[in-house]
């Protein structure tokens, strides 16, 4: 199921697809580093429901609108120590 | 508009160089640092100003490198050379479409170590150009801090351009980008640009620049891991959904109380210095001199002295204003408030920055409108100084007072309480029906907003940024306030009728009460065409705070502005406004007054606020605020008053 940068769950690093915005609006967005292919997470909501994202040591807020606009391709967790696998078979599954 | 806009090396440009001296551009993102060091390189010696055939802000001064001056250009902080605001269109269009000639000798693009990726598109794009550029890294502690090494000697080998670390706070590096500078414009301009640009759509291009720019990063950034910043545990409370509206609340109170409490004693002393030993020794110093004549001594006295007083009783108020706009941007916090409030402006269609100027303009409206220079869209600018003057000031504050006491003496408070809801109304209601018909292609402007590190404002840089606001503020509106004050006293010293002396007019035979009575007839549908009430409208032009001095002045009773409320309530200038207005309005006094009351929150301020207007967003659109104002206040006025009869 495709789900944008709003449905990203709160410190969870996800991997941007391509942002459903004007044309104006996404060159914008690629030039703070909102593009795809990018790993960001969202940090924190803000009061109007939109989001803080982390784009490397970057901060940037975001609207609702936008953050709904904002295609999550590939949903997962970007564990920088991954646990050793305990058999063969576990890292063949890997 | 801009790509009509002459190029850097016009004359009508306002070149603070001597003539022949290279111009350097500085460009870079916001926040990154290149105003600091565009101001730290050029001191006094700069000037900011409106680019000639545009409202873009730029900043222009000289640049003393040894024995070199420099012409220098602060450009509006951009992320690139894509416009998407008329400020980037100005830049694109002074650095990439005029020819060749025409374009600055070099430039200096600020990166941000601290956000360098992103800082280097611009560099990428400039790259593509034939340009000498040097690239003046900055935010060096901020990156160190967050982990982030960059080596600047791998970053040029990368780049193919000069790239020099310096710190613009504490004015460190600046000597080494006066040498690579120096070095670069020794050499002859370069044919052929550094970097071919990339080809394809928008998109490809972009990817490309990317591509190129990892690359660069990738071979001399090292970065650490870094705990928690301070600065996210700063946000974890001023972003919170309950907390960060709060902290705003207040920060703008706190806005809010500087800017008038601090303030206002500081302007009364001004106040009293000039109507007191300033105007006293114009008068005795033109008596030594032998200069009598009552038109020519009131002038200079009662117009021109009291008209500069006027002007400098503003200047702690902007002072202050300018000092806590450059507190909140420089400590980080302003990007804070725009993200907490941006979904109440987005109502009506202003980005969240858009409120601190209205909160301000509930305390005065001239400091509010300077304030609109937070708002970095020129459109939004407009739109908002143009809502700023239906904030109801703490001017207007006394005349409500006075008035709700005379005629509301039981409800007084309430009444004053609901100017202030009106007011509010009015702001949201225009600022929607602005929205849907000459804002319409606006748009609503997505919140892309880079959140800097929280930093400890630097105290030299926040005065210099302070004083040059300030100065400016000075230069183009002090002029336009001293002609008005004159215009008024001759008006009111010039008689009439009576064969009165100069400057001996009884208020009823000047002409000021001549117009008034000429005018009068016009409010007639709203209750109070009387040329004392019309008269006191003309005089709350010049400054509302003279609306009830001027009344007394109009029914020769003393001043009642110095007692309590219930006392201004049963003074002899009450029993008087009740008798006026009672025959104004044909028995309808109260209606009358609540009409009067509305026409004086609606219409516009002050002539103070008008200049403040004119140097932020022209004089063109000042002109359609005040007819826009006029209309509404002239509007609500009688429908109030019309319908108020036909009811009761």
């Amino acid at each position: 199921m495709q789900s944008t940068l709003l449905d990203a769950a709160i410190g969870t690093p996800v991997e941007l697809g391509q942002p459903e915005v004007p044309a104006a609006l996404r060159l914008r967005l690629a030039e703070i580093g909102i593009r795809r292919g990018q790993v960001v997470s969202a940090m924190r909501r803000t009061t109007g429901g939109g989001r803080v994202v982390a784009v490397g040591r970057a901060r940037i807020a975001l609207d609702r609108a936008t953050c709904r606009s904002i295609m999550v391709t590939d949903e997962h967790t970007l564990d920088p120590h991954p646990a050793p696998a305990r058999s063969e078979r576990e890292a063949q599954l890997r | 508009m801009s790509s009509h806009a002459p190029s850097c090396h016009a004359a009508e440009t306002g070149r603070s160089a001597p003539v022949g001296s290279p111009i350097v551009a500085f460009v870079g993102a916001p926040n990154g640092g290149k105003s600091t060091l565009f101001n730290r390189l050029t001191g006094a010696r700069r000037v900011m100003g409106n680019w000639p055939g545009t409202s873009v802000e730029i900043g222009r001064g000289s640049w003393r490198m040894g024995d070199r001056t420099v012409d220098a250009i602060d450009f509006p902080g951009t992320y690139s050379l894509d416009p998407l605001s008329p400020d980037e269109e100005l830049t694109r269009n002074l650095l990439v479409e005029v020819p060749l000639e025409e374009r600055p000798d070099a430039i200096v693009v600020v990166a941000d170590a601290s956000h360098l990726a992103r800082s280097l598109y611009l560099v990428a794009q400039v790259a593509e150009q034939p340009y000498r550029m040097v690239v003046a890294l900055t935010m060096n502690d901020v990156a160190e801090r967050r982990g982030v090494s960059v080596d600047a000697v791998k970053l040029a080998e990368q780049l193919g351009h000069p790239v020099i670390e310096l710190d613009p706070r504490r004015g460190t590096g600046l000597e080494s980008l006066a040498d690579a500078l120096t070095a670069s414009l020794d050499a002859p301009a370069p044919a052929r640009p550094a970097r071919t640009a990339p080809e394809g759509s928008d998109f490809d291009r972009a990817d490309a620049r990317f591509a190129w720019i990892d690359d660069a990063v990738a071979s001399a950034v090292v970065e650490s891991e870094q705990d928690r910043t301070k600065t996210e545990r700063i946000d974890s409370l001023l972003l919170h959904p309950i907390i960060g509206p709060l902290a705003f609340l207040g920060v703008m109170w706190l806005v809010f109380q500087l800017t008038t409490a601090v303030a206002a004693p500081l302007q009364d002393g001004l106040d009293a210095l000039f109507t007191g030993p300033i105007a006293n020794g114009a008068t005795a110093g033109l008596e030594a001199l032998g200069v009598a004549h009552p038109l020519v001594v009131g002038l200079i006295v009662d117009g021109l002295v009291t008209g500069v007083g006027t002007v400098l009783t503003f200047a702690p108020l902007m002072a202050i204003m300018f000092c806590l706009l450059a507190l909140l941007e420089d400590s980080g916090y302003m990007a804070r408030a725009a993200v907490v409030t941006d979904r109440l402006m987005r109502t009506i269609g202003l980005p969240g920055k858009a409120f601190l100027p209205l909160i301000v303009g509930f305390g005065c409206n001239v400091p509010a409108v300077s304030a609109t220079r937070v708002l970095g869209d020129a459109k939004q600018r407009i739109l908002t100084a143009l809502l700023v003057p239906l904030t109801s000031c703490s001017a207007r504050l006394a005349v409500y007072v006075m008035l709700a006491q005379t005629f509301f003496p039981e409800n007084a408070g309430s009444v004053v309480f609901a100017m202030y809801l009106v007011s509010i109304l009015l702001v949201v209601l225009t600022g929607l029906a602005l929205r849907s018909t000459l804002w319409r292609a606006m748009g609503s402007s997505a919140l892309v907003l880079d959140l800097p590190t929280y930093q400890r404002p630097q105290p030299r840089l926040v005065a210099q940024v302070t004083w040059m606001r300030l100065r400016g503020f000075l230069q183009t509106a002090g002029g336009i306030i001293v002609v008005t004050v004159m215009i008024v006293w001759l008006l009111q010293a010039l008689p009439a009728s009576g064969g009165h002396a100069i400057g001996e007019v009884p208020p009823t035979e000047s002409w000021y009460a001549t117009i008034s009575s000429w005018l009068a007839p016009v409010f007639a549908p709203a209750g109070f065409a009387d040329w004392r009430a019309v008269g006191a409208l003309i005089t709350g032009f010049l400054a509302k705070e003279a609306v009830i001095s001027s009344w007394a002045q109009t029914y020769a009773v003393a001043d009642p502005s110095t007692l309590d409320p219930t006392g201004q309530g049963v003074s002899a200038l009450a029993d008087q406004l009740r008798m006026t207005f009672d025959t104004a309005s044909g028995g309808h006094p109260t209606l009358a007054v609540i009409a009067f009351m509305l026409f004086l929150l609606a219409y516009t301020p002050c002539v103070a606020t008008l200049a403040a207007q004119k140097r932020e967003i022209g004089l063109a659109w000042t002109v359609f605020g005040v007819v826009l104002q006029l209309a509404l206040a002239y509007g609500l006025a009688v429908l109030v008053f019309q319908v108020g009869v036909l009811i009761l």
